[in-house]
Order: C-alpha cells, then sequence, then structure tokens
C-alpha cells in the first residue's frame, strides 16, 4: 500500500512539474486555429518587471547667505509601473533647523514633495524636480558649518 | 612587479575614496532616502564670510585747555566670527607726550583696550561702539600751538577661552 | 479417381481463399506444381493521417533592458500516401498588435521569428518540431501589464 501511494505521489508531482507540456492543442483536420500571444508582468527569472528608481543628492551645500537665485534639492525619477499605478514621493519635514549643536539656521522647504506629496500623473514617467530652501539668520549666528537632514519616502500607489 | 603591485594599489585606494555617493537612489516601494543639507563658510562667489570690523578715528582733536567733560577716542566693532572665537583689541600705550617737535603735552589713557587688551567675548557681535578717556595735562606750560602724537591699534581673532 | 478429387477440391479451396487466383496460372497436372502469386496492399489518400500540435496560448516574458521571446514551436507527425501533402504556416495577426483588456493608451508588437515560412511534409514523419517563436523587440515606454495578440497556425492538406 505504502509504495502504491507513494508511486502515486511522484506520479502527481511529476505533473504538476510537466504542466506547461499539456499546454498544447491538437490539429488533425485542416484550417486556421488563432492562438493568443500574451506578456507577463514578470521578467524571464520570474521578477516583476514593473520598476522606479528615484535619485536624490547625498548632500546640498548651501553657501553662507544663501545663493542668489535660491537653494533647492534638485532630484530626479523614472517609472516603468504596472498598469493603473503611480509613485507618491514624501519629505519628513518642511521645516527645520540646520545646526552645529549649539546654534541653529531655521529654514523651510517649499515646491515638489514639500508642499504636497509629489504624484506622478503615468505609470511610464521621467522628470526633473525641485525643493527650494530658504534659510534665515544668516547675521544672527557664528560662521560655520550648520546641517540638517531630509528624508524622502516613495510608495508606490 | 612590486612596483607595479604598489602603483595598482594605491589607484585601488584612490578609488576607494572616491566612492562617496554623491547621489542616493531609491527603487524599492516603501524605500528612503537622505539628503544631508549643509552651509558653506564662504559666500555664493567664494569668498570666506567670517569677519569683522573695528572702526578707529583717523584723527581726534582736542582743543586747547581740553573738554570740559573730557577728551575722548570712540571707535566701535562689529563681527560675525567662526564658532568659538572673539576679537581682542588692544592700543599700544597707555600714556604718552603730544609733541610739536619741541615742547611736550603729557596725556595719559584710560578705558577698554588701554594697558589690557579688550575682548568681546563672542563670535557674533552687534555694532557696539567704545570710548577711551583722554586726559592731558600741562597746559599751562607750553606754547601754544599743535601737539601731535599717534595711537596703535591691534585687531586680533583669537579663541574664546 | 482420389486424384481428380483431390485436384477438384485443391481448386475449390483455391478459389474460396483468394479471389485473385482466378488471374493466377491455374496449376493442373500438365504444370509445374508450383506457382506464385504477388500480394499489393492497396492505399488511397483515405488512409492519410496527420497531427500538428501547436501552443494553446505563447507567453512572453516581460524585459526592460531588450527584446523578449515566447516559444510558438509547433510538431508534425503525419503518415501520408504518396504525392499527398502537408503544409503548416504560421503568422501574427493585425501586424502582432497586442493590447490590454480593456484597451488602454499603450499597446505592444510582437513578429514571429524563427523558422516563419510555411513548411511542408510528406510521406512519414515522427514528431517533427519547428522552431517558431513570438517576439516583442521593445518593451520601453509602455506601462508593464499583460498585453494580448493573435497568431494563426494554418494546416493545409493536399491529398494525391
Amino acid at each position: 500500500m505504502k509504495k502504491v501511494l507513494s508511486v502515486a505521489l511522484a506520479l502527481v508531482m511529476l505533473f504538476a512539474v510537466c504542466v506547461p507540456a499539456f499546454a498544447s492543442q491538437t490539429i488533425t483536420q485542416p484550417g486556421q486555429t488563432p492562438v493568443d500571444v500574451v506578456t507577463l508582468t514578470t521578467d524571464i527569472n520570474g521578477n516583476p518587471a514593473a520598476n522606479f528608481t528615484v535619485t536624490i543628492p547625498a548632500t546640498v551645500s548651501i553657501p553662507w547667505y544663501g545663493t542668489t537665485g535660491g537653494d533647492s534639492i534638485n532630484w530626479s525619477y523614472t517609472s516603468q509601473l504596472n498598469i493603473g499605478e503611480q509613485l507618491q514621493i514624501s519629505l519628513d519635514k518642511t521645516s527645520g533647523n540646520l545646526t552645529n549643536g549649539t546654534d541653529n539656521l531655521p529654514y523651510t522647504l517649499s515646491g515638489d514633495a514639500a508642499d504636497a506629496a509629489y504624484v506622478t500623473t503615468d505609470e511610464v514617467e521621467s522628470a526633473n524636480c525641485s525643493t527650494a530652501i530658504a534659510v534665515t539668520g544668516w547675521d544672527d549666528v557664528p560662521v560655520g558649518a550648520y546641517t540638517d537632514t531630509v528624508t524622502f519616502t516613495v510608495e508606490v500607489v | 612587479m612590486k612596483k607595479i603591485l604598489a602603483v595598482a594599489l594605491a589607484l585601488v585606494m584612490m578609488l576607494a575614496v572616491c566612492v562617496p555617493a554623491f547621489a542616493t537612489d531609491i527603487a524599492t516601494n516603501g524605500g528612503t532616502g537622505d539628503t544631508t543639507l549643509q552651509t558653506l563658510t564662504t559666500d555664493e562667489d567664494g569668498n570666506p564670510v567670517a569677519g569683522f570690523t573695528v572702526t578707529i578715528p583717523a584723527t581726534v582733536d582736542i582743543p586747547w585747555g581740553g573738554t570740559t567733560e573730557g577728551d575722548t577716542l570712540d571707535w566701535s566693532y562689529v563681527s560675525q566670527l567662526e564658532a568659538g572665537k572673539q576679537l581682542s583689541i588692544s592700543v599700544d600705550k597707555a600714556s604718552g607726550s603730544l609733541t610739536n617737535g619741541t615742547d611736550n603735552l603729557a596725556y595719559t589713557l584710560t578705558g577698554d583696550a588701554v594697558g589690557t587688551a579688550f575682548t568681546t567675548g563672542a563670535a557674533v557681535c552687534a555694532l557696539t561702539e567704545k570710548s577711551i578717556n583722554i586726559a592731558v595735562s600741562g597746559w599751562d606750560d607750553v606754547p601754544v600751538g599743535a601737539y601731535s602724537d599717534t595711537l596703535t591699534f591691534t585687531v586680533e581673532v583669537v579663541d574664546i577661552v | 479417381m482420389k486424384k481428380i478429387l483431390a485436384v477438384a477440391l485443391a481448386v475449390v479451396m483455391m478459389f474460396s481463399v483468394s479471389v485473385l487466383a482466378f488471374a493466377a496460372n491455374p496449376i493442373t497436372q500438365d504444370t509445374d506444381q508450383t506457382e506464385t502469386i504477388d500480394v499489393y496492399t492497396v492505399v488511397d489518400a483515405a488512409d492519410d493521417t496527420y497531427t500538428v500540435t501547436v501552443p494553446a496560448s505563447v507567453a512572453i516574458p516581460w524585459n526592460n533592458d531588450g527584446a523578449s521571446s515566447g516559444t510558438a514551436d509547433y510538431t508534425v507527425s503525419c503518415n501520408l500516401v504518396a504525392g499527398s501533402t502537408l503544409q503548416v504556416a504560421a503568422a501574427a495577426n493585425d501586424g502582432g498588435v497586442m493590447n490590454t483588456d480593456p484597451v488602454g493608451d499603450d499597446t505592444l508588437t510582437f513578429a514571429l521569428t524563427g523558422t516563419t515560412e510555411a513548411q511542408s511534409f510528406s510521406g512519414y514523419v515522427t514528431s517533427q518540431t519547428v522552431d517558431l517563436d513570438a517576439t516583442v523587440s521593445s518593451f520601453e515606454g509602455v506601462a508593464v501589464g499583460e498585453y494580448t495578440g493573435t497568431m494563426t497556425y494554418t494546416v493545409t492538406y493536399t491529398a494525391v
């Protein structure tokens, strides 16, 4: 009995592996036979094909007193998502303080991803974006390197 | 062979140093990335911004016999230095003689920066006005005329202790 | 008398076994005791058989970096009389256009690659596979999804 069951189980497993071999049709009469040709949403290795990249600068250097034309975080993205999907890019803050550990330089952010989360309009899209930085109080603190960190979060929605 | 290996090693080390990422890629759903905002100590033209101004008069006119309220040398300073720095201002003498080349009128100075250097105590100082008192004596002992002397101010940037 | 009866019986038996015996030279006591008989099989186009096996569907994996293909091989087995022929052809429908369901803004296009010309078969063929692929040359600029197009296999049989 055990041998019968084990053979039966082996056959079932073989059939499971061989399923693609049954995905065919037999023609024994002349005529036309249509066959669907369908793309998968995965690549040849079975990995999801939808992809995106959001590129942000590691560091933004702001000259003392700021830049005449304004300072900004320049970032970009490219996407090829599944049908109906969009990218949503957001920041963890819209204002803060650059600090040297003792003194602070207040700043605010505006523009892309700051006023509101940035949402792409198409599944396949590429663009360059800019988030403006406005720093105040330059004359009130010792000259030095003041820093703060802004965190970008990217989601597929 | 050793030279080749040494050069190759140097190149590898240089490449390792050059790796610091100038950009971060976020490519996963829910992924995050950080951008550091950092100020420079130079302006947009690359010029150092830390600085100060100590303003001293080119001349101080003292009426013969002196001013009733007293004569003074008025000076001022303003600074925005790097953190941990302050100004140190000093005058080269606490007393001297105004001279016409032949006769002398003795004078003494009192106030900040006289005798002991004056330190501002902070890296950032708003415009501050200072005054050194000038006391001249012996007006009746010398012929009336133009008597003069020169004072030298020295300004240094020093650490705040 | 017995010999006559034996010969007569032999002749009757020959008549009952094979009609063709009427075309053969009779064996008589005056002839050789043996004679040859040629036996032939007779076939016609009605005996022709063939099987063409094609995929139920062709799946093409997505490729963000270039072209990708799905297998559209077909296999032919046939047993045809001399002079009968079997021809198998494959073609992409509507220029190979592929759409989503429901139809969206993006489309893809596939083309047949490999042995794309019609193939002819005759005689006795055992499981001969013809290499054929459906290929999408680029997925660039298209939202990822299931895009469907159609290809048609045409089997033409000509009897002798």
